[in-house]
């Protein structure tokens, strides 16, 4: 907590003296720090820190759009007493992640359509095949499974703002990529709001990537699979032979 | 530092947990000779991991956890060779025989529905069965109980009795014909082929009850049989469909393999009985949390294809 603090600090001090602000009237600007993210072994999460400035009577949204996926799902029915897999169903273009970061200054509780941000907005771009389904029952029950993975969230009071001179005024937030972040394209989609009706919109990619031992087991996993099939049972005997001979040793003493 | 990242199931996972899960599952395998798929799987999904995922580096730390527990009944004299290599043929015929009629079950619809109940039916049946006869046995004091078993195998013993080829089983002490551990070896194999499991926990209760087989040697057995199994599905499931998270399934090992040595210990101060009510009540707790997931509204209606 202290540590979200103090680089939330260091990143508004490093952007005035930047002379971010000179900027800050007519445009926004997005800072990402770590400029991408490495999963390496020992991957528990990880926290990007966001900045930039905006005009002083205005509003920024954050989204964090994780990679689009066609995603493939069974649906449960009911036959009889029993429940069963019923149909198949596949979303097609769903990112993995969806996180809307708001400011604090004002109470979100419901976004206005005209806004086109929020899970609800994603709908339109989603495919549903068979397209004879419910779209509606299935998008909400999609919905609520990804809520529950705590992979499509609506955060209040993450977007942070410092005023500052000459009609400007710095935002910061800190955004937690979670422990079960795909490798992938991200993108960070700012939304400036004046009166509350949205002046400009821009889009920032932001690169997830494998790193170190992680990479090359994945690696071998997908481009070597008969070799890392049997590596994997090798491995396996090895490992169940060596700690059969350390329990029969340490029986003989 | 107690995070580490999965590379194929793309997931981070607390260490202490996943070690923790496989020395669970390992115990059990060195107490009863199963492989543990059954209930490692399930345990898997719950902490996040894909399904397929799952159930694919499982197979691979039994590999370790067979292994070892395969050489530690070997030590103790507890693995009958012969008849597990008859059941090993009759499992691989079997298992190729199974994934046939996996593919024409799901042509005709409905298949999970159809393998999560002949899940439960085996389940209740092999458990229930179990648990009343060693609950008996227990009850039944040394003199009584050998004039019941010496009637209730009368039609089954003079059939397998019948049978031709009748060779010795020196480890286990029977006399039987080759085609009896071959035909119930076939028969496992296809079950574990349609609900995607190694077996053992159908295996066991086979050997014990239709073959007749000590059940010390049973547990060596059976684990000996796993491990070939599970090798094999091992390289199947890396090289067909990339499942086999390797990381997941060392740490997995780790811990699976400790536990299968103190299991194969514990098994040596049980006595007989007492291990078949474990073995049947874990087997009826399984059998009664799938049923329940067949009845109660669930709690999506949507589930990741290759989930339950």
């Amino acid at each position: 907590m202290l540590n979200k603090k103090i680089t939330a600090i260091f990143i508004t001090v490093a952007f005035i003296l930047c002379g971010g602000i000179a900027l800050a009237a007519e445009s926004t600007t997005l800072k990402i720090i770590p400029a991408k993210l490495g999963i390496g072994t020992f991957f528990a999460g990880e926290d990007v820190a966001l900045s930039g400035s905006l005009p002083s009577d205005g509003d920024i949204i954050i989204e964090v759009i994780g990679p689009q996926e066609n995603a493939k799902f069974n649906i449960k029915g009911r036959v009889g007493p029993f429940w069963m897999n019923r149909a198949k169903v596949v979303l097609q273009n769903v990112p993995f992640l969806y996180v809307l970061l708001l400011p604090g200054e004002k109470k979100w509780e419901q976004l206005p359509p005209s806004l086109e941000l929020g899970v609800q907005h994603l709908k339109q771009d989603i495919g549903i095949i068979p397209e004879s389904l419910d779209r509606e029952k299935i998008f909400e029950q999609f919905i609520q499974l990804k809520r529950f993975e705590h992979l499509y969230l609506q955060k209040e009071n993450t977007i942070h703002y410092s005023r500052v001179s000459q009609g400007g005024k710095i935002f910061t937030a800190t955004f937690h990529f979670p422990s079960s972040t795909t490798p992938g394209e991200y993108r960070f989609a700012t939304t400036l709001l004046q009166a509350d009706r949205v002046v400009k919109r821009s889009v920032h990619p932001f690169q997830v990537e494998e790193v170190g031992v992680i990479k090359t087991i994945h690696e071998l996993a997908y481009h070597q699979e008969l070799i890392y099939g049997i590596l994997c049972v090798v491995i396996a005997l090895f490992v169940g032979a060596v700690i059969g001979l350390v329990f029969v040793r340490a029986a003989a003493h | 530092m107690w995070h580490i990242y999965l590379p194929i199931a793309q997931h981070s996972v607390l260490l202490p947990v996943i070690i923790g899960l496989g020395f669970l599952v390992g115990l059990l395998s060195g107490l009863f000779g199963v492989g543990g798929g059954f209930l490692m799987t399930p345990l898997l999904i719950m902490i996040g991991i894909p399904p397929t995922v799952a159930a694919a580096s499982d197979s691979n730390q039994i590999v370790a956890a067979s292994a070892s527990g395969t050489y530690a009944h070997y030590r103790l004299g507890n693995v009958d060779f012969k008849m597990g290599i008859y059941l090993l043929i009759g499992g691989v015929l079997g298992g190729t025989g199974g994934v046939q009629i996996i593919k024409v079950l799901r042509q005709l619809g409905n298949a999970d529905f159809l393998i999560q109940i002949t899940y439960v039916v085996m389940l209740a049946v092999v458990g229930s069965y179990m648990f009343m006869e060693s609950l008996q046995s227990l009850r039944s004091s040394k003199s009584e109980d050998t004039t019941p078993a010496k009637q209730k195998q009368s039609i089954y013993a003079r059939l397998i009795g019948s049978l031709p080829w009748q060779t010795r089983f020196k480890r286990s002490g029977i006399v039987l014909s080759p085609v009896v551990p071959l035909v119930l070896g076939g028969f496992v194999g296809i079950l574990a082929a349609i609900m995607g499991v190694g077996g053992g926990f159908i295996m066991v209760p086979i050997m014990i009850y239709l073959l007749r087989m000590p059940m010390h040697v049973v547990v060596g057995t059976s684990l000996f049989q796993i491990l070939f199994t599970c090798i094999n599905v091992t390289i199947m499931q890396a090289y067909s469909n990339r499942t086999v998270d390797f990381v997941l399934a060392l740490l997995l090992l780790v811990g699976s393999t400790i536990g299968a040595q103190v299991g194969a210990k514990l098994s040596k101060r049980l006595k007989a009985d007492q291990l078949k009510i474990f073995l049947a009540s874990i087997v009826l707790i399984v059998m009664v949390k799938m049923l329940a997931g067949l009845l109660l509204h669930p709690h999506f209606l949507l589930s990741y294809y290759g989930g339950d």
